[in-house]
């Protein structure tokens, strides 16, 4: 590892960074105040009021008002709106007259994110309007009281409650700031060692590998255990920033979720340097991690779930190291399950193992067996 | 002239092309981001989301609500368990994320006119498959309460019409304008070929200008000087030329395989698209340089990519995120190209209200870019003469 520190320092700081920068961006934790354009063509009490209690939605804030809708479009090309409430002439006279009366509410769907936030909390406030409207309706046509109006209203209802979630309001940092994590754990881990093997074959060691008389088994251990311990320290971190700085919950206490973070970081040190020997140049190995990393977070199934994918698709969301890591964290952590319930995953982690190690294997062999050749080229 | 430059072009092309490294990352790269990203999204929905229900009441109205459950696109009964606690081991094993509960004596409580009320525990990990399936189950449980309340009214006397105003008196008509269907690959597929251009681009142009050297381009051109002018502006050309084609048509992909609808000015996409590749390219060999070590610059590539398509605003929305942020995504060339992609081609915003805001900002960062290109080509070629890297 030494006379690699401008190298180590990239490989320690940058998977740090990411995780405050990450976390800063995603600091609102969910979408706010988001710009809504109002059309008023009704300009009755009625109309104020809705007006007044849309804005007082968090999620919501005064892009502008309008005359027409049509203008909305321009709008959001702008981005002075995002969001288009049309209340039409004769909202309030049709509604005391016990007809039905329609808002109209236009949504910006280009960025599918917002847009869904958008419609919850349009639908939270319009809704909770109309009963209290229908509630005030009833007292006063048929001379009920509230509570029994309420029970009118309101036939039945719907009791929800989030799982291991609980705080779950949209918060995004929640949500993605664990999957997250291993994006970083996993290049880092790979980059520690991306140069180890190449380095060993082209002899830029004071004291190279291959001079060592060892065994294969004990040549590997004995090169990857530094870059192992300063990979567990740093996954630690990482994963952890979050829940420290930004409070994303964390249900940590458990040694399965130690074991496979460790065992992540074994694998991935190995698997590094395996490719650093098989590509025999960093930046050849580089690109190889980077084929086998770049798609990877969004195959795993952690944000668009494995099956809403094609099932071609599925060869490669299962087959990729990531998968088995964030689920098995997101279930230790997040499920407060155990590693009983991650049978596949482990299943998964431990093919990547097997590969790692036989390509780690074969490239110490590569390495320890230049030793006997290049004396017989001095003779 | 011309052909001088046509020769500095050619030498730099066929440099490109004979390094497999820069030939896979540049070609090879764009189109197999674009197709692996499109397979993902394909179904641009999450459909058929396993739920299970626990029926206590094993009456006409429970099971009434669960065919309407069962019809719905956005969910599928995948098995009917006997209480809440069988849901939590089936959604630790992903057989299950959401759980319907009728109590006991739901229906008679419903006629006696005493409010039950329907339970229902979501999985609230994922907030995709979890936001799909709370509106899929309220719009259901919503059609049913406005059902009852339109019966129970009619039985009091009232016509029809008065009776569905007095249960439902303020109904949101709710429209999604530029993406109606709610398709996940609509909206993000072209932002995400847009990243992984940017970051092959700046990969391919680092690990190219690390093989490179000015000694090489005197064995190449014994007989005459060539300027370093001459060899940024050939480098950033024949890159460009090799770049904008593979760039543009996987850009184009999303509209032409994967369905998504275009609204806008190609012209005026490919003029944006352009000037951004243009950028990338000379941000590529400003990294390089900063780096000195194309195995470095790689990765940095690699750490940065994540965090630069978040910040640029396409997933999280930029007018949602923090002020600091929306000035970071402004000096980002990505931010201007997936608002002029995004706006363009689904919204159908015309060019002159995407001029001022995105194409100026846009082209102004693009000389910024160029200038520190030039900057870098300059600096690496006095630096390292021989070329071959500094690993």
């Amino acid at each position: 590892m030494r006379g690699q520190r401008k190298y180590l320092a990239l490989v320690v700081i940058a998977p740090i960074a990411y995780m405050i920068a990450l976390g800063l961006i995603y600091s609102p934790k969910k979408v706010l105040h988001v710009p809504v354009m109002i059309v008023d063509q009704d300009h009755s009490r009625l109309s104020r009021q809705l007006t007044t209690a849309l804005l007082a939605s968090e999620t919501f804030a005064l892009g502008g008002y309008s005359e027409t809708a049509d203008d909305f479009p321009r709008e959001v090309a702008l981005d002075r709106a995002h969001v288009c409430f049309v209340f039409p002439a004769g909202l309030e006279r049709d509604l005391l007259a016990h007809r039905p009366v329609r808002v109209q509410v236009l949504l910006d769907y280009s960025n599918y994110l917002a847009g869904t936030a958008e419609l919850s909390a349009a639908n939270t406030v319009l809704g909770t309007f109309s009963v209290g409207t229908q509630i005030r309706m009833l007292e006063a046509a048929r001379g009920v009281s509230p509570d029994t109006s309420l029970l009118r209203v309101i036939p039945f209802e719907m009791n929800t409650r989030m799982w291991f979630n609980p705080a779950f309001n949209g918060n995004y940092l929640n949500y993605l700031a664990v999957g997250l994590a291993y994006v970083v754990v996993q290049l880092a881990g790979l980059f520690f060692t991306i140069r180890a093997g190449s380095s060993e074959l082209r002899g830029q060691h004071a004291t190279p590998l291959r001079q060592t008389e060892s065994r294969v088994w004990i040549a590997l251990a004995g090169k990857l255990l530094p870059y192992f311990l300063a990979a567990v320290p740093l996954s630690i971190i990482v994963t952890h920033l979050a829940h420290w700085f930004f409070a994303a919950p964390q249900l940590e206490t458990q040694p399965s979720f130690w074991f496979v973070l460790i065992w992540f970081d074994a694998v991935m040190v190995t698997l590094g340097y395996g490719l650093s020997c098989v590509a025999g140049e960093p930046v050849f190995a580089t690109e190889m991690c980077a084929s086998l990393t770049m798609p990877n977070f969004l195959l795993t199934g952690y944000t668009w779930p494995i099956f809403a994918m094609p099932k071609i698709m599925w060869i490669m969301a299962y087959g990729l190291p990531m998968n088995p890591i964030v689920f098995m964290t997101r279930k230790i952590t997040t499920m407060g399950g155990g590693l009983a319930d991650c049978g596949a995953q482990l299943i998964g982690l431990a093919a990547w193992s097997l590969i790692a190690l036989a390509l780690a294997w074969c490239g110490t062999r590569k390495i320890l067996s230049t030793a006997q050749e290049e004396p017989a080229a001095h003779v | 002239m011309f052909n001088t430059w046509f020769q500095l072009c050619w030498r730099e092309w066929k440099r490109i092309l004979t390094d497999r490294r820069i030939v896979m990352i540049l070609v090879g790269g764009p189109f197999f981001y674009a197709f692996i990203f499109g397979g993902v999204y394909w179904q641009g929905r999450a459909k058929h989301v396993p739920i299970v229900v626990v029926d206590q009441d094993h009456s006409r109205f429970s099971r009434e609500i669960t065919t309407a459950i069962a019809a719905s696109e956005n969910m599928q009964i995948a098995g009917w368990v006997n209480s809440p606690e069988d849901f939590l081991a089936l959604a630790r094993h992903e057989q299950a994320y959401a759980c319907v509960i009728f109590p006991p004596e739901f229906e008679r409580d419903a006629l006696a006119g005493k409010k039950p009320r329907i339970g229902l525990i979501l999985d609230a990990d994922n907030i995709l498959v979890n936001g799909s399936t709370l509106i899929g189950l309220r719009a259901i449980v919503a059609t049913y309460q406005v059902g009852v309340n339109e019966e129970r009214a009619e039985a009091l006397g009232l016509p029809k019409a008065g009776a569905l105003a007095a249960s439902m008196p303020l109904a949101p008509a709710t429209r999604q304008m530029f993406n109606p269907t709610s398709h996940y690959s609509f909206y993000i597929l072209m932002g995400l070929i847009c990243i992984a251009v940017q970051s092959v681009t700046r990969i391919g142009c680092g690990i190219s200008i690390e093989l490179d050297s000015v000694e090489k381009w005197k064995k190449d051109f014994p007989d005459r000087a060539v300027s370093r002018w001459e060899i940024f502006f050939s480098k950033v050309l024949a890159t460009a030329l090799l770049v904008l084609p593979v760039g543009g048509i996987a850009l184009m992909l999303p509209f032409v395989l994967f369905g998504a609808p275009y609204r806008g000015s190609v012209l005026f996409i490919a003029l944006a698209f352009t000037i951004f590749a243009l950028s990338q390219i000379c941000i590529g060999y400003g990294y390089a340089s900063l780096c000195r070590s194309a195995v470095v610059c790689t990765q940095l590539h690699l750490f940065m990519s994540v965090i630069v398509f978040t910040a640029s605003g396409f997933t999280w929305p930029y007018y949602a995120a923090p002020e600091w942020i929306r000035w970071l995504g402004w000096l980002m060339p990505l931010f201007h190209m997936n608002c002029i992609v995004r706006k363009s081609a689904l919204v159908g915003a015309p060019p002159s209200l995407l001029l001022a805001q995105h194409l100026l900002p846009l082209i102004m960062l693009g000389v910024v870019a160029f200038a520190w290109g030039w900057w870098a080509v300059r600096k690496e070629m006095s630096e390292n003469p021989a070329g071959g890297g500094r690993d």
